[in-house]
């Protein structure tokens, strides 16, 4: 006789899920294309932020260097998934033949792409980790600076600044939100789980975090390596959402949108993440066609190129200035509150 | 004797952020005297200090000097009166030279002829400093930085000298040294606020002490009588025993 | 060897330029521990201002000059009201990213009114023309660059060994606390440390207009870059360390593109930030030493 519990709790995640399916069915099927494209815009996101947290907030190591690691990440898997018509045939990269003649499937591409960014990211961050903290993210900025100068610069591998295009059409919805609610998952329940806690109190003591045993060292490069994938895998699906790619992609104006999704957010919250994302998301895109020029009641607006940084800058600063720990601070979206309900109605669907 | 004492500090509540580390002070210092705060550690004596240099919170309370009301002026303008201090940790320059953190203490001086002649004052007091003046003070020893610590804050010409716990971690000839030099300064004019863990020698060079407990003051009075009072004896045992055992 | 030669000497200009960005730099990083990114945008103005007085209104050089001073000393002013007091002492981190973000914001508004082109900058007549050593060739430009280096050099070694100002600025980045009670007034103190470093940002500035013959909106982020790690590497709050890093970074650049294939020229960053890195790794307290200015 199997505990009721875990049937309960089995039945709850079979539920879970099968609604989540069925609402992102739902989605990918109505959405028009500009809700569809901020939707998936939202959960890259997401998937960006929340990795940002781990190493930002949780372990304290801030970091800007996520660009640098989406764009190795991003140019690798660009390798595998561009269509030989275009690596071949429009530009002659100098890539090994097995690659230039065979176009990969997403997944091991996603895969092997990830992978490269995770050690990239990990092994670059190693040698730097004893720095005190202001020299690192100084480090890190220079790492995202050297890995665009290289991109730019070896063209026969990356086609230089022109970047690369022709991408195939592999990002959507069931690829992007559903690795966004696997990291939110993960997310929350990390952060109560061992890892997790050993995670914060690195971040928050590390002297208290040795002398509790935990080995720094090890505990970092998880962290890392778990923030690198997850960005390296945000990062490629970017890629292939806007079909193209180029050494500036992934600059510092892009590499600021994330820091702030998570400041504005609340450094340390998965949920103050997702909030922070869909405050940027939507800020980006509604800015967006004001960058361009538009016209109003008749009077016609120039193009502002840039607009959209310098107001997310300006707002950034504002956050830092008067609530610099964000929506949520590190804490979480209770949902005590919302199962109480839920639980009152189902009391009262059963009586009434 | 002056009726107006050269500093009065009147029921004074002051802290750090919320806290209240002195209660109710009320302090006295007259011209020419040394005045003395004696109080185990912790007890408020460094807060009091720093209170009149308006390093903490004043919650309630006034300070005068000269009669004036100085509470809570930004600390260079105190500095400006003639109030001059010598914290507890010395706090020297250690990136400049011996010659250079006396520079720094005669920052207010107006002309080159006054730094000069207080200079050669301070040399003659502490010889050891003229010899090391041009070497970087991080590398002077304890007792060299002591006096570079009390050197610097004569250089200003001050009124009143703030002095917190001189002859901590100093061996007893240097002490002794410390001692004398303070006589000295007092004869010449500068008023001393001495905060000193070392109460019989606190007790010997001041005219009047107070003991500080827990922020308060417990005891007061002129020193030839603190010296024989059953409450300063404990504290003295204290520090005796202390000093036994180290 | 004549090639090296040549390399070294053109390096010479922006060395000049670096050498003075990254004095100022450090005694703002240093006095206040401050790394202010945004500096690089009171460079950029800077320039701006000089550019609208020649383009514009047509002034004599020496004007020009005063004007590009005083533009940066106004932004350096604004920059550091509305950015950094509000955040005075949060922790480096924060006070990096405000930096960084002031930076971002400045620039993109920037290229958004000016656009990113290249924009002319006049050489006053006198500084034309160059001289030939055998097969090298010396630009007078770069001379009179080397020489103002050179002599705000000494006159800033001066001012903060010799002058009270100086001693003040000193004792206020070892410990304000304690250079307060000394009677110095460590705000007016710190005011005239970012005047004087606006300042330097200001005749950078019209240096690297007159050696290049051009400024451009973006070029405020490369400048601070240099200015940053030839501060880092000449020990925080050292000037002297500074500048000679910063002619170093200027020379080893250009000799590091001289020993590589042509066509990896961009790579010149990569010299930078790999010194950098080296430094960061082996020596994390700078070439000299730290907290002396």
């Amino acid at each position: 006789m199997k505990n009721p519990k875990v049937i309960y709790s089995l039945v709850k995640y079979i539920v879970g899920a099968a609604s989540v399916i069925l609402i992102l069915f739902v989605l990918d099927t109505y959405l028009s294309g500009f809700w569809h494209l901020l939707f998936l815009l939202f959960g890259i996101n997401i998937i960006l932020a929340i990795s940002l947290n781990i190493t930002n907030a949780w372990i304290g190591f801030f970091s800007i260097g996520h660009g640098g690691i989406m764009l190795a990440a991003a140019y690798v898997t660009a390798f595998l998934t561009l269509p030989p018509s275009f690596k071949n045939g429009i530009i002659n990269l100098h890539l090994p033949s097995f690659i230039l003649n065979t176009q990969f499937p997403f997944l091991p591409a996603l895969l092997i792409g990830a992978l490269f960014g995770t050690i990239i990211g990990v092994i670059l961050v190693l040698p730097a980790l004893r720095l005190r903290s202001f020299y690192f993210v100084t480090g890190t900025l220079g790492f995202n600076i050297i890995m665009m100068t290289i991109a730019e610069n070896i063209p026969k591998i990356t086609n230089g600044p022109m970047g690369l295009r022709q991408f195939p059409d592999y990002t959507n919805i069931w690829w992007v939100w559903g690795v966004a609610i696997l990291l939110i998952y993960l997310g929350l329940k990390l952060k109560k789980s061992y890892i997790g806690r050993a995670f914060i109190v690195i971040g928050k003591d590390p002297d208290l975090a040795a002398h509790m045993g935990i080995n720094l060292l090890k505990y970092k490069t998880y962290a890392f390596a778990l923030s690198s994938f997850f960005t390296s895998i945000g990062g490629i699906l970017w890629v292939h959402l806007i079909l193209n790619l180029f050494p500036k992609a992934f600059g510092l104006g892009f590499v600021f949108n994330v820091v702030a999704m998570i400041v504005i957010g609340g450094m340390g919250s998965i949920s103050g993440a997702v909030m922070g994302a869909a405050i940027i998301t939507c800020f980006t895109e509604v800015l967006a066609p004001v960058e361009e020029g538009f016209s109003v009641l008749g009077l016609s607006f120039p193009p502002f190129l840039g607009l959209t940084t310098v107001l997310l800058g300006i707002f950034l600063i504002v956050i830092l200035i008067t609530r610099p720990q964000g929506i949520m601070g590190e804490k979480e979206i209770k949902l005590d509150f919302l199962k109480r309900f839920l639980k009152e109605r189902i009391k009262l669907g059963r009586t009434g | 004797m002056p009726s107006l004492p050269l500093l009065e500090m009147n029921n004074v509540v002051a802290g750090y952020g919320k806290i209240d580390i002195v209660n109710n002070i009320s302090i006295r210092v007259n011209e020419g005297e040394i005045v003395t705060l004696l109080g185990a550690n912790g007890m408020g004596k460094t807060t009091t200090i720093k209170t009149i240099l308006s390093q903490t919170n004043i919650r309630k309370g006034e300070i005068k000097y000269k009669g004036k009301i100085i509470t809570r002026f930004p600390t260079y303008k105190i500095a400006m009166l003639g109030i001059s201090y010598c914290p507890e940790r010395r706090e020297i320059f250690a990136n400049l030279t011996t010659k250079e953190n006396l520079q720094a203490g005669a920052y207010l001086l107006k002309t080159h002829k006054e730094f000069k002649e207080n200079l050669d004052r301070v040399y003659a007091l502490f010889p050891v400093l003229k010899k090391r003046q041009n070497q970087i003070s991080e590398s002077l020893s304890g007792g060299e930085q002591e006096m570079l610590a009390i050197a610097r804050s004569l250089m200003s010409n001050p009124n009143l000298l703030l002095l917190d716990e001189p002859s901590l971690g100093l061996a007893p000839k240097l002490v002794e040294l410390i001692a004398i030099t303070l006589r000295e300064i007092n004869d010449s004019g500068v008023s001393i606020l001495l905060i000193e863990q070392n109460a019989k020698l606190a007790l010997e060079l001041s005219n009047y002490g107070y003991l500080m407990r827990k922020g308060k003051i417990a005891i007061e009075g002129p020193c030839k009588e603190l010296k024989n009072n059953e409450g300063i004896k404990d504290v003295y045992l204290g520090i005796a025993t202390h000093q036994k055992e180290d | 060897m004549n090639y090296l030669l040549q390399q070294i000497i053109n390096a010479l200009g922006y060395g000049g330029v670096i050498a003075l960005l990254a004095a100022g730099y450090t005694m703002t990083f240093g006095i206040i521990n401050l790394v202010n990114f945004a500096y690089g945008e009171v460079f950029m103005l800077g320039a701006f201002a000089a550019y609208f007085c020649i383009n514009i209104w047509n002034l004599p050089f020496w004007l020009v000059f005063l004007i590009g001073i005083a533009a940066s000393i106004v932004v350096g002013f604004v920059i550091e009201r509305t950015t950094f007091k509000p955040v005075r002492g949060a922790d480096m981190v924060t006070l990096f990213i405000t930096g960084l973000g002031a930076s971002i914001v400045v620039r993109n508004l920037a290229v958004m009114i000016f656009d990113d082109r290249l924009k002319s900058f006049s050489l006053p007549d006198f500084l034309k023309g160059l001289h030939s050593l055998g097969d090298i060739l010396l630009f007078n430009k770069t001379i009179a660059i080397v020489l103002v280096t050179l002599v705000i050099g000494l006159v800033l070694i001066y001012l903060v060994k010799k002058t009270k100002i100086g001693i003040a600025m000193r004792s206020i980045s070892y410990n304000a606390q304690m250079s307060k009670c000394l009677g110095m007034n460590s705000e007016k103190v710190i005011i005239i440390t970012f005047i004087i470093s606006s300042s330097l940002a200001g005749i950078a500035a019209y240096l690297q207009g007159i050696l290049f013959g051009s400024i451009q909106a973006s070029m405020g982020f490369t400048a601070v870059v240099y200015a940053f790690i030839a501060s880092v590497m000449g020990g925080v709050g050292n000037i002297v360390g500074a500048m000679v890093m910063g002619y170093f970074l200027a020379i080893g650049g250009n000799l590091f593109i001289a020993f590589l294939p042509p066509d990896l020229v961009g790579l010149k960053s990569l010299f930078v930030w790999g010194v950098f890195f080296l430094i960061l790794i082996f020596r994390p307290s700078g070439l000299f030493r730290a907290n002396i200015k």
